[in-house]
């Protein structure tokens, strides 16, 4: 279980913990809660997983949240780290601050400030740095999650985790298909692929949708509706 | 014309009256309203908590344009533009043989000359190209076509449209405009047993802005001009 992604000092203390809980194996173990058909145990004052009354991970943490039936995020000194229950191993270091599941995807908060995300269904990160501090995990549909830092914003394919730079986006929308967003001069923009403006898929778009299109960012609660160039009309 | 929203708001909500036709000047407009000067000095306070700087001469500047609001547009250059990729109500632009044209799309393959209010068809598969010719069905020929543009509105004709025509973009812009055009012959001919408010609501149920509205009755009052 202990492997070699973690920081010595954490993989000493989980060793030490591991031992421990084999010297105490008769002490009672009570079931706190059940998710995903995983139910999270307490021995002591330290959590673990059981499922159907076998030991999937030793209560050896501080705390056990389980965000699917292959994921967990374990804690360790205040600090988290997602944990692989079907590989039995840590994908990742203690090296987060907080965490947010929401709409199958884990949005995981470092100390300094930025955000990765981690996507349950694949158990894969799609996105892993320290460029963002903001992420759109309120809408599970679009084709690209946008990320923002310091008010301008990027945008991430959702499948192939492409990071995609549309130049001076102020406020990015919440779209199945493409990248839309409110550019600096207040005109709402469509882009490629590879984040260049394109008046085409505008036009496309609205002309499609008999001459008016209306746009959402969850996030910050707003509905634009726009015309052919890209006006908003409803201000 | 670069205003924050919420004071040009104030600017046509204070400063502007509703559409009204002029029989003497055979034109729709939006006239103003009378002591622009004292409306100045009543609603200064209030615009300068969101223009600090806009003085008395930015206020001229604007009544210009909330006079005639289509005289706020920015254009917009194209190589080619088929007619399938237009929207009815879309201005464009062309300069043929050496002359400007303006054309305004009514309907799919239908266009109004707004220089002279008069219809023409060109079909639903033509392409307005740099280097062609720009032949109507009904034999007319404008010439070799050699710019081509999009008028875009700006923003005091989509403020004022959000003011008096209302929420028009809840609906698909209508498959034909010519029912406005045809409404607004109707008020020229009886100027006074008509409403012009009724020209604002019927642009609403077309889903209709201002600027392309203003510009199909201004093409109804040039076709309507006694020769």
């Amino acid at each position: 279980m202990i492997n070699s992604i973690l920081n010595p000092e954490f993989a000493t203390l989980l060793a030490a913990r591991t031992a421990e809980d084999e010297r105490i194996f008769f002490t009672d173990i009570k079931q706190v809660s059940t998710l995903h058909g995983l139910d999270i145990v307490q021995r002591k004052k330290l959590f673990g997983i059981m499922q159907s009354g076998q030991t999937q991970l030793r209560p050896i943490f501080d705390a056990v949240e389980v965000a699917s039936a292959e994921i967990a995020i374990v804690k360790l000194k205040n600090l988290y780290a997602l944990y692989s229950i079907a590989d039995g191993s840590n994908i990742s270091d203690f090296e987060y601050n907080g965490f947010e599941i929401r709409n199958g995807l884990i949005l995981l908060q470092k100390h300094n400030g930025g955000c990765e995300l981690f996507e349950l269904a694949d158990c894969r990160y799609i996105y892993r740095g320290c460029d963002f501090s903001k992420f759109n995990i309120l809408v599970a549909s679009t084709e690209y999650l946008w990320a923002g830092s310091n008010g301008f914003y990027s945008f991430i394919h959702r499948r192939s985790g492409q990071v995609v730079n549309p130049p001076a986006v102020v406020l990015p929308y919440d779209t199945t298909r493409g990248i839309w967003g409110l550019n600096e001069h207040h005109r709402v923009v469509a882009f490629d692929d590879n984040g260049i403006e394109s008046e085409i898929i505008l036009r496309k778009s609205v002309l499609g949708n008999g001459g008016y299109l209306t746009l959402s960012n969850y996030t910050e609660r707003i509905e634009h509706t726009i015309d052919i160039y890209g006006n908003i009309l409803n201000f | 014309m670069e205003v924050n929203s919420t004071a040009l708001k104030l600017f046509i909500k204070e400063c502007c009256r509703s559409l009204s036709y002029s029989d003497e000047e055979r034109q729709f407009s939006f006239s103003l309203r009378p002591s622009l000067a004292d409306v100045w000095g009543n609603i200064r306070d209030r615009i300068h908590r969101y223009e600090p700087d806009f003085n008395l001469s930015d206020f001229n500047n604007l009544l210009e344009f909330l006079e005639n609001p289509i005289k706020d547009w920015v254009s917009v250059s194209r190589d080619n533009l088929n007619d399938s990729d237009v929207l009815n109500g879309e201005v464009i632009e062309v300069t043929a043989d050496e002359r400007k044209c303006m054309f305004l799309r009514m309907k799919r393959g239908q266009y109004i000359d707004l220089s002279t209010g008069i219809g023409f068809a060109v079909g639903s598969n033509f392409c307005f190209c740099k280097g062609a010719r720009i032949t109507t069905a009904e034999g007319y020929d404008y010439g070799i076509c050699h710019t081509i543009a999009l008028r875009c509105p700006g923003m005091i004709s989509i403020a004022m449209a959000r003011h008096f025509i209302g929420r028009y973009y809840t609906v698909p812009v209508a498959d034909s405009l010519w029912p406005l055009y045809n409404l607004a012959v109707r008020h020229i001919s009886l100027p006074y047993d008509s409403n012009p408010a009724d020209l604002l609501q019927m642009s609403r149920r077309l889903g209709l802005g201002l600027f392309p509205m203003m510009h199909i009755l201004s093409a109804a009052c040039r076709k309507s001009r006694p020769i």
